[in-house]
């Protein structure tokens, strides 16, 4: 079975917490969903990202008995383990709540599923809802999906396959994205906005990592976005 | 609290803490070495370059970029076009990251991606 079944098995598997209003699909796997065709050609993670609004997550536990083929983990209360070959594990990441500041951090504790709240995923925003294969699948918007991750601070390879990951969304952005990408950027206070270009910069001089976008050929594209967060600031850049 | 969310939050709020003081710190050195990647960012392609070669663009009104003197030991980093990169006779490419090969060599030419950007600073 290759990437792209387990991707969708697991979706598929997951249908009852994805069908609760306000879920959203987040994480890793988010560059192959866009992909055309879900392609999924990258294997960033073995695990599928959900996340949850805080105020859904009683909703979501509630359905979780409805997913035959997960049983939570004893280590990571966050996570739920494939019981099935050919499905990922699910990883539940709290929403917060409309205002919450972004370095905000919390848990939301239940008796099956605990998570924790990230402020910072507050920069997502409902997208399209992706059909395929009769599933529908809850997207962000594809600006807070590369937002998200580059306010964090990233280091080490997991932070180099999280630039990536980043870089697979950009890939597949329009201008519609990047308008709302930079508007968003334009909102953070300095030293999240730094954060930003620091690893978009950080992006641009990445080397390739197998099953990864290949960054070297992208690298105009990152710059041309770097020239978009530089002219949203009201001093640009002497390098630009 | 859960032992291992307990744990997790205050990890991911040492790493808050630290990002704050990181760029507290960053500010006061003038970002130096982020300027320097976001010039390189800019490079569609990047050269090695002896000093006679640099020398010379700059008497033909070659602008160094800022970052480079604040660097130690200082560097010469300059943005040059096509056509000033054909007469050339040093330039040695070189792959566009943060090497040892770009970080010990003393005079860098970049060729950025938008020509013009060359050009207008080429005649500053």
């Amino acid at each position: 079975m290759d990437f792209r079944q387990r991707l969708l098995a697991t979706l598929r598997a997951a249908e009852p917490v994805l069908s609760v209003p306000g879920v959203l699909v987040i994480g890793s796997e988010l560059p192959n969903l866009w992909q055309p065709g879900v392609a999924s050609s990258l294997v960033v993670s073995e695990a599928l990202d959900v996340g949850v609004p805080s105020h859904a997550h009683g909703q979501v536990e509630a359905r979780l008995s409805e997913m035959s083929l997960f049983a939570p983990s004893d280590d990571e209360p966050s996570v739920w383990l494939p019981q099935a070959d050919g499905l990922l594990e699910l990883n539940f990441v709290g929403l917060p709540e409309p205002g919450t500041p972004l370095s905000e951090l919390y848990p939301v504790e239940g008796e099956r599923m605990s998570m924790l709240v990230f402020g910072t995923l507050g920069l997502l925003r409902p997208g399209r809802v992706l059909e395929i294969d009769g599933m529908r699948i809850p997207m962000p918007q594809r600006a807070g999906g590369m937002l998200e991750k580059l306010v964090s601070e990233r280091s080490g390879l997991k932070g180099d396959r999280d630039l990536l990951v980043v870089l697979g969304i950009l890939m597949h952005a329009d201008e519609d994205d990047l308008e709302q990408l930079t508007e968003a950027y334009a909102s953070l206070p300095d030293e999240l906005r730094h954060s930003v270009r620091s690893n978009a910069t950080v992006l641009s001089l990445l080397q390739p990592v197998a099953g990864m976008p290949d960054p070297l050929g992208q690298r105009e594209r990152v710059h041309d976005l770097l020239c978009r967060l530089e002219a949203a600031e009201a001093q640009p850049s002497e390098l630009t | 609290m859960n032992e291992r969310l307990e744990a997790r939050v205050r990890d991911v709020r040492k790493r808050w803490l630290l990002r704050s003081w990181e760029y507290r710190r960053r500010a006061g050195s003038g970002g130096v070495w982020l300027r320097l990647a976001r010039a390189l960012a800019g490079a569609r392609a990047l050269y090695v370059i002896d000093a006679a070669d640099c020398a010379r663009l700059e008497e033909e009104g070659a602008r160094l970029l800022d970052v480079g003197p604040e660097l130690h030991p200082q560097k010469r980093l300059m943005r040059i076009d096509e056509d000033a990169l054909a007469t050339l006779e040093s330039a040695q490419a070189v792959d566009i990251r943060l090497s040892a090969e770009v970080l010990s060599a003393p005079c860098l030419a970049i060729v950025p991606f938008h020509p013009d950007v060359a050009t207008r600073q080429g005649k500053q």
